[in-house]
């Protein structure tokens, strides 16, 4: 009550006004403990709806007020006014909901932060050589993606030191394996093909092709038109881009024989 | 030219004779068109202005247009007089007329190349245009003896050795082997099957058939076990010309009647041979043969041909004069792989074909020493690629006549037919007319004949037209969508169908794994 009263009386007089400016600063609600600055110099203490008026020469005012959480953190409100002394100026604290970090507070952030940095690029490193150990073990143990990256880690000398030798070695153990594990992969898929195909076995007609490739030399007279065109019709669309290739390596197998066995006849040299 | 120049013969037969000279002038009347019907009345006629025996040959060859037997001398002779591109549309008359009358023919306005159309089963027919000053040379060309009954004595035809260029060497025209215009008579067959009565007794249109050289090398060394023979015919140039010009015009333009045994290809080649060697007339040097293989072995030790070439097949077939059948290279990479690879599972060709493809790869990859001998020697992974190869082409060819087979037996043509009639007018539906329906019922028509040689502009039913993508996957999807609900799953042509389906899947297959050794 007394203070509201001085502000009253501060606001209302006429000796104020006559060439002091005068701002009535407010603390609200949760500003207890807050340091009140005015241009960095502490007047008050807040406590909740607490007012004080400053008299102040006319001029530009930063009013600040701290209100520290714990060491490293605090809440800050600012606000600039412009005190004039013909109209007294009001300012209403309320704290910030976020806390904002103390000198010393950001001072141990980059402190846990590099702490942390130093931790993950030493996590990382004992990974890295970890994959260089798993990497070699597997390659040798026939892997090709790690094969792939032992030949990539000797070549750039990440995890491994460069060298060519090692680049050369395991190139020849990828070729290989992959040859290997190629074959395997085709013979299990062509013993399930023979399992598994049932037509030809109750058919027993096949290859007619060949058994009967003289009896008629005939066809190839009869239409004048490319095998595409009767080959289109009842042919399954599945086996299209299989009739595609064989029609494009078509010319180049049909001389091939001749190339192989007579490189100096005549056909042979015409294919060059 | 000028008509003492075509025929000087005849026009100093007319100085001397007033009947000759007046119905001369009233044939070259050009005012005055005769028709064959009311045209001159032979018995009065010159014996000079009607036709002769070697007129009555030549005529053999073309089939020409003209119905009467007898007038028809005159009216042919008015042409060749009074029309100045005759000799270009009609080399066999002009040259007839020429020797007739004692004038040199001559091409000298003929500027045009000469078509011809070449079947390639692979890659479609093709219209060609051939400069006849650019042919070399011009082969009898003999494939030996076949299995089927059309071709137990062989085959013969005509070869042209087109060179690049005019000026270039004789290697380099040989070695131009994939532009040579192969041409022989063949029966064409109105149907997918070949009627053996029509074949003995007549009844099957015979023409002069254009093939590429792929499609003979393919046809006889590769899908038949026969071997070519190339024999070059002893030919000035100015004959070499005559004889491509004169192959021009019975290529579009006759159209006769094959039989096997009195009108196949030896006779009626001979007949052209006759002319072009001018051996008409002739009785002891005339050829007369009914068989293929007795006309190349009477040709092969006459002067009238090279046939020295022929002495070394060796040298030979390094020159282009000889082709012999695959098979033996077949065989020789088979023979290969046995010598060097102890557990070889094949023993000769017979076994290989007689294995499917999938137990083919197995018995590759499933093998040690022969998976390594191949991986670490490309000479013999070659070797065994040719194997695979030769699958190929086979069953290739073997799903072409399987599905032959069942359009002929399900009536396939018209079904198709009656179904391109339910469509809706669209795009599709003109693609598929184009592509497939057309083309096929072509098989049924006659071949279009032509007056002459042609002009490459009125061609352009030979012309590919590549607008409508034939062929394509679009295409196949459209006209196996139209014919699927006429070709029943379960139909034993089309289980087989399939099975050939996967032979030829897993046979590519097979080659890529191969390739990828290397």
């Amino acid at each position: 009550m007394k203070k509201t009263s001085l502000i009253l009386f501060a606001l209302g007089s006429p000796v104020a006004m006559a060439d002091n400016a005068l701002i009535g600063i407010y603390c609200q609600e949760n500003t207890n403990g807050a340091e009140v600055y005015v241009n960095d110099e502490l007047k008050f203490e807040c406590s909740d709806f607490a007012r004080e008026a400053v008299v102040l020469e006319e001029g530009s005012y930063q009013i600040k007020a701290v209100q520290n959480i714990n060491k490293e953190q605090e809440k800050v409100f600012i606000q600039q006014v412009d005190a004039t002394a013909d109209r007294p100026q009001r300012v209403r604290i309320t704290m910030p909901q976020q806390a904002s970090l103390t000198a010393y507070g950001l001072a141990m952030k980059e402190q846990r932060e590099a702490e942390a940095a130093r931790k993950l690029a030493l996590e990382k490193e004992r990974l890295a050589k970890q994959a260089v150990q798993t990497d070699l073990a597997q390659a040798g143990d026939g892997d090709l993606e790690a094969m792939q990256r032992v030949i990539k880690r000797y070549e750039t000398g990440e995890g491994l030191e460069k060298d060519p030798l090692q680049v050369d070695y395991w190139r020849q153990q990828y070729t290989a394996s992959k040859e290997k594990k190629e074959r395997y992969e085709k013979i299990a898929q062509l013993e399930s093909e023979l399992e598994n195909n049932p037509y030809f076995y109750w058919l027993g007609l096949f290859p007619r092709a060949i058994a009967n490739s003289n009896a008629s030399e005939s066809s190839t007279l009869i239409t004048g038109l490319p095998f595409y065109t009767i080959g289109d019709l009842i042919s399954s669309p599945s086996v299209y881009f299989t009739r595609k290739d064989i029609e494009e390596r078509l010319d180049t197998i049909e001389g091939h024989a001749v190339r192989w066995a007579k490189p100096d006849s005549m056909v042979a040299k015409a294919s060059q | 030219m000028l008509l003492s120049d075509k025929t000087p013969a005849l026009m100093i037969a007319a100085q001397q004779d007033a009947l000759l000279c007046s119905q001369l002038s009233q044939l070259t009347n050009v005012n005055k068109i005769p028709t064959e019907s009311e045209s001159f009345s032979v018995d009065l006629l010159s014996s000079e202005l009607q036709a002769d025996e070697r007129f009555q040959h030549t005529r053999e060859l073309i089939k020409d247009r003209h119905q009467s037997q007898e007038a028809v001398y005159a009216l042919i002779l008015r042409e060749y007089l009074i029309e100045k591109d005759f000799a270009c549309r009609h080399p066999i008359y002009a040259s007839y007329f020429a020797r007739r009358y004692q004038a040199r023919v001559s091409y000298e306005d003929c500027h045009e190349p000469v078509p011809f159309y070449l079947f390639d089963s692979n890659q479609g027919s093709q219209l060609v245009s051939i400069d006849p000053k650019q042919v070399r040379e011009v082969h009898l060309v003999f494939a030996s003896e076949g299995e089927g009954v059309a071709s137990s004595f062989g085959h013969v035809s005509v070869r042209l050795l087109v060179c690049p260029d005019m000026s270039s060497s004789l290697e380099s025209c040989q070695r131009n082997l994939f532009n040579h215009v192969f041409l022989g008579y063949v029966a064409r067959i109105d149907g997918f099957s070949m009627n053996l009565l029509k074949g003995f007794f007549g009844g099957y249109d015979a023409h002069l058939f254009g093939s590429t050289f792929r499609e003979v090398f393919r046809a006889n060394t590769l899908l038949v076990d026969r071997d070519l023979y190339s024999l070059p015919l002893n030919l000035s140039a100015q004959q070499v010309e005559q004889v491509v010009r004169d192959l021009s015009e019975i290529h579009w333009s006759y159209r006769g009647n094959y039989r096997f045994i009195t009108a196949n290809c030896a006779t009626l080649l001979q007949d052209l041979l006759n002319k072009a060697l001018q051996l008409e007339g002739q009785s002891d040097a005339e050829l007369n043969f009914l068989r293929p293989d007795s006309l190349f072995n009477k040709l092969k030790n006459s002067p009238l041909t090279r046939g020295e070439v022929l002495v070394s097949l060796e040298k030979a077939e390094s020159q282009g004069y000889f082709f012999p059948r695959n098979r033996i290279y077949y065989q020789q990479a088979l023979n290969t792989l046995a010598d060097v690879i102890d557990s070889y599972p094949y023993a000769n060709l017979e076994q290989y074909d007689q294995t499917r493809a999938a137990q083919r790869m197995y018995d590759v990859l499933v093998s040690n020493s022969v998976y390594a001998t191949l991986a670490n020697n490309d000479y013999l992974l070659e070797a065994q690629l040719l194997l695979e190869e030769r699958q190929l082409v086979y069953l290739q060819f073997e799903l072409f006549r399987k599905v032959i087979d069942i359009v002929i037996e399900l009536q396939l043509l018209d079904v198709m037919q009656a179904q391109l009639q339910t469509l809706p007018n669209s795009l599709d539906k003109k693609l598929l007319q184009h592509c497939y329906v057309q083309p096929l019922l072509q098989i049924q028509m006659l071949v279009p004949r032509f007056d002459g040689i042609p002009d490459i502009g009125a061609l352009t039913d030979f012309q590919s037209n590549t607008d409508w993508q034939c062929g394509s996957q679009q295409a196949q999807q459209k006209i196996f969508n139209m014919m699927a609900s006429a070709v029943p799953d379960d139909h034993q042509h089309m289980k087989e169908l399939k099975v050939l389906e996967q032979e030829l899947v897993q046979t590519l297959d097979n080659i890529e794994t191969l390739e990828a050794l290397f």
